[in-house]
């Protein structure tokens, strides 16, 4: 059936590609489980496409190919998903009048500038990955990759006025989870 | 008069875009009384700073975190098994 099959065998796709694959997936979604995914879409993608593969090409380029295109249609996906609505967890922060929270005063005030260097990029990474993929694709662009916000919305599909909204609440909740993380000592 | 949620995306847009003088002034008055949205202020700035003066380390760090997780592996390999079958 297929002639080429030593030169494509899918199942050595995994161990010859796969952390290629990953690591970038990982570096611009910044969260392994999405990464995963995009890696897994793109596999499954490329096996059922095989017939479109070029007899004389190399699978490897191929494969990021597709990858690349997967994850900008995560990162877009992402980024406009929920962009509108509330966010429970943020809710805690402020009583029904949107003001401060009782819990939100309570606790202790943070002071990043004490924490050392090696802690915080520690704690900052960890409460990073707990963001919802959007909020933390706009908070990557904007505080890791100091890219423009123009420049961000047009790579990310949407509006000033939706990245803003996300930066708010990406900005809300490390605040806070850095607190927490802080506080508890357990970084 | 804009309540504290409100306070903190008027404060997080002061970040990204020129906001308008009526709404600096609102800005500002309101961070001179409450206590917790100047802290929410002195947070982002400081976190934009620390974030910004460590993306060396953050890419460092990433390209040690950068391995795929061999239970990710053994799942990607599953799947592409199911779909040969």
């Amino acid at each position: 059936m297929q002639e080429q099959l030593p030169k494509l065998d899918p199942s050595k796709w995994v161990s010859e590609h796969g952390e290629t694959l990953y690591a970038y997936a990982l570096s611009r979604l910044k969260n392994a489980d999405s990464a995963e995914d995009a890696v897994q879409e793109s596999l499954l993608g490329a096996l059922r496409n095989i017939s479109l593969f070029p007899p004389q090409g190399d699978i490897g380029p191929w494969l990021m190919g597709i990858l690349k295109k997967k994850v900008v249609d995560r990162q877009r996906r992402g980024a406009r998903a929920s962009s509108d609505g509330t966010d429970p967890s943020l809710d805690k922060l402020f009583d029904e009048k949107g003001n401060w929270s009782d819990a939100a005063r309570a606790a202790d005030p943070l002071r990043l500038d004490s924490l050392e260097q090696a802690e915080f990029m520690e704690i900052f990474r960890s409460c990073l990955k707990g963001l919802p993929q959007n909020q933390a694709a706009v908070f990557v662009g904007r505080e890791i990759n100091e890219q423009t916000s123009d420049d961000l919305c047009k790579k990310l599909g949407v509006s000033s006025t939706n990245l803003w909204i996300l930066m708010h609440r990406a900005r809300l909740r490390p605040a806070e989870c850095i607190r927490a993380r802080w506080v508890m000592g357990d970084a | 008069m804009l309540n504290c949620k409100d306070m903190t995306k008027l404060i997080s847009d002061s970040l990204e875009r020129k906001i308008s003088f009526r709404q600096r002034m609102e800005l500002r008055l309101h961070i001179m009384m409450c206590g917790m949205c100047r802290r929410f202020r002195t947070n982002i700035i400081e976190l934009r700073k620390r974030v910004r003066g460590s993306k060396f380390l953050l890419d460092q760090a990433e390209v040690t975190a950068a391995r795929m997780p061999q239970a990710a592996k053994a799942r990607l390999e599953e799947a592409i098994k199911r779909q040969l079958r």
